[in-house]
């Protein structure tokens, strides 16, 4: 049968290749799921490695305010810092009766604005905040109402323990917490200052100031009580680390309580120190004094005619304490003659005194942490009248904060320090900041300070054990275009103690009145230089400026008056 | 053999299974605790943060001033007050043991060179009358008056 044998060899092969064929077919098919497999259990395994952010918390935060950092004074004393609060806000989607809940909501919440509540409701997004910085009670009413659609967000609120006490120095925040300005705002632009300034004991980002709350309190409460004494319209004050160019305190009277936004714009209470320019009067006698010095031209014994008044053009420059004959250096400091500083700053020069101001930086921006200050008014075409006016305060409108950083040279042996809000030792400043005067002219001038609190202007300003130098400057103020005889600044520089300078105390009194606590006279050294005494008296124990008294003292004194 | 392979296998797989939904489960949970905890320790930190705020608004200087002012019989201190510890001698202080002061509060300071720097309080009539650190642990306040009779 040789049919049927073909046929089953035919069936056979027929077999054989069919089983091949299945047998691929098989194995691909074992391979492409071992491939899918592996796929899925190694991606399986990678997703396990990976760490989900959105996983682990699962709360939605909706905060619109960010959590800004503390900031701390110079011991760690909270000048501010966030709390939270609680935002009231709608979703429109899931409100049943509008009327109803505005309704409601308006009842408990009286300032809430209806009609434009249901405006905003109406309008269709999904979420419409309703009130900020609700209180507890607020809360809980708002909860009673039981409305659907309503609920609550954690947000952010800025408080300032302090309250105004250093509100020029710390600024401001907006409803969202942003910087406005002063140092809220300076953290604002740099994020790195609260990273480096390492975490508090909280675990919270802090900023720590060179500002010294105590110091910043008694500055504060000594200028509120020189306003009411000499009944003057507004004060302000600076001290500052005369080595660092730390500044310990700043304040500018009338203040605003940073709590209250809208009094941070109100003209008065503008920063003083750092935003008005002034003509500071008889005060810059010390740079005139300090610049004929340390060019060289004169010594402390050279002496200047002032017997008779300087005329140029319609100009008379004629002096208050009159002496009418020559007048040693010293004597031209502490009799303040207008007429002897003028003739210094015509000795050295429009040119070199104008070079030397500018040395000192009084004729650019004074740049810190709070921003640029205002711009100094210089003359635009500096004649030589300009020279000699300039020199005894009158012609040069500067910054008090400008003033008070270039007077630190005069002091510190002659180091050009700027100015900071921020810690900083006496070495970072000593070797970052450029030599601008020979040390022999900087001990001279803490000389001449000294001289005029024992015999000169200043004899009010002693605050007794701290051997406080001072210059006064009275300056007229321009009312309508004219120089006023009424309307005066005072101004009062100080630095203490002066046989080892420490610090520099300015203070600035604004139209200060004739009354009977200051003789019936409203120059600086019946105002302005008292108050800086009693200023050094109570900030000395502060900043640990041991005081000398007797003996100790009279050996330095009696060598500043010798030497007069 | 192959079918004893696959039925271990299977049963492996649906132990695995329990076993993975069970540590599934356990993470879920542990997931829900640190939720938990870190929202209980921001509600703490923000506790904290508004009891800082407090502390400082209790301790500003004006409010410490006025209270100063109110309960306390005490001036500022003058620098007549102050005496550096180097200004008192041996004797004065062999004197003052003679006298048998009880040391109620007061610091042995001649003991502690390391204060040696700081002023020691003493009263304005002590330099002249009495001992400058037994005076100076007397808690009682300095009348003004008493100053000016100086």
């Amino acid at each position: 049968m040789p049919e049927p044998a073909k046929q089953d060899a035919a069936t056979a092969r027929a077999e054989r290749a069919y089983h091949a064929r299945c047998r691929t077919r098989f194995r691909l098919a074992c391979l492409g799921f071992a491939a899918a497999f592996l796929l899925i259990g190694g991606r399986l395994v990678a997703l396990g490695f990976v760490e989900d952010e959105k996983s682990s918390g699962g709360l939605l935060d909706i905060s619109t305010t960010v959590h800004r950092p503390d900031i701390f004074d110079r011991h760690g004393r909270l000048l501010a810092t966030d709390i939270k609060g609680a935002t009231l806000y709608a979703d429109p989607k899931r409100v049943i009766d509008r009327d109803e809940l505005v309704e409601q909501v308006a009842s408990v919440l009286r300032d809430v604005n209806a009609a434009d509540l249901r405006a905003r409701l109406k309008a269709g997004k999904r979420f419409v905040r309703i009130k900020r910085e609700l209180t507890p009670k607020q809360q809980a009413e708002i909860y009673a109402l039981g409305q659907p659609g309503l609920g609550f967000i954690e947000e952010y609120r800025r408080v300032y323990p302090m309250s105004s006490t250093a509100s020029h120095v710390i600024g401001l925040v907006d409803v969202d917490n942003r910087g406005l300005a002063g140092i809220e705002k300076f953290v604002d632009d740099n994020p790195q200052l609260a990273m480096a300034h390492a975490s508090d004991a909280a675990g919270g980002e802090g900023v720590t100031l060179s500002i010294d709350l105590g110091v910043q309190h008694v500055l504060r409460q000594e200028l509120k009580s020189a306003i009411a004494t000499y009944r003057a319209k507004a004060a302000a004050g600076i001290v500052m680390d005369l080595h660092s160019g730390e500044v310990l305190g700043l304040v500018s009277l009338p203040d605003f309580d940073p709590h209250k936004r809208e009094q941070a714009l109100d003209k008065e209470r503008m920063n003083r120190i750092g935003s008005g320019v002034y003509e500071m009067g008889s005060v810059f006698k010390m740079f005139t004094v300090a610049g004929v010095l340390d060019s060289g031209l004169a010594s402390m014994q050279s002496s200047y005619d002032a017997s008779s008044p300087i005329r140029s053009g319609r100009f008379t420059i004629s002096d208050f304490h009159g002496k009418k004959r020559r007048l040693s250096v010293p004597e031209v400091f502490i009799y303040s003659s207008n007429i002897g500083a003028a003739k210094m700053a015509m000795h050295m020069g429009t040119e070199r005194y104008r070079a030397f101001l500018k040395k000192l930086g009084l004729l650019s921006r004074a740049t810190t942490e709070l921003g640029d200050s205002a711009a100094p008014i210089v003359p635009p075409h500096w004649q030589k009248l300009n020279t000699m006016t300039i020199a005894f305060g009158h012609g040069l409108s500067v910054t008090p904060l400008q003033f008070a950083s270039a007077s630190l040279p005069l002091f510190n042996g002659g180091i050009g320090v700027t100015p900071t809000f921020l810690p900083r030792s006496r070495e970072d400043a000593a070797s970052t900041s450029p030599r601008v005067l020979k040390p022999q002219t900087s001990a001279s001038m803490l000389k001449l300070m000294r001289l005029n609190v024992l015999k000169g202007t200043a004899k009010r300003a002693e605050a007794e054990g701290y051997r406080v130098g001072g210059k006064t400057g009275t300056a007229e103020k321009v009312v309508g275009g004219r120089y006023s005889r009424s309307a005066l600044l005072t101004n009062f520089l100080a630095a203490f103690p002066t046989d080892a300078p420490e610090y520099v105390v300015l203070v600035m009194l604004d139209e200060p009145q004739r009354v009977a606590a200051s003789n019936n006279a409203a120059t600086a050294g019946v105002n302005a230089a008292p108050t800086a005494g009693k200023i050094i008296a109570r900030i000395g124990p502060i900043l640990g400026v041991a005081p000398k008294l007797e003996d100790d003292q009279r050996e330095f004194d009696a060598k500043v008056v010798a030497s007069y | 053999m192959l079918r004893f392979i696959n039925i271990c296998l299977v049963l492996g797989l649906v132990g695995l299974a329990c076993v993975i939904y069970q540590v599934k489960y356990e993470a879920r949970a542990l997931d829900r605790q640190i939720a938990a905890i870190g929202k209980e320790i921001e509600t703490e930190r923000d506790a904290v943060a508004v009891l800082r705020a407090e502390w400082s608004l209790l301790n500003r200087p004006e409010r410490i001033e006025r209270l100063a002012k109110k309960h306390l019989k005490l001036e500022a201190s003058t620098p007549r007050q102050l005496v550096s510890l180097d200004a008192v001698t041996d004797r004065d202080f062999d004197r003052s043991r003679e006298e048998k002061t009880p040391p109620i509060s007061a610091k042995p300071k001649s003991n502690q060179p390391s204060v040696a720097a700081k002023p020691a309080e003493v009263l304005p009539w002590a330099k002249t009358a009495t001992l400058p650190w037994h005076t100076a642990t007397i808690p009682s306040p300095i009348p003004m008056s008493a100053q000016q009779g100086r």
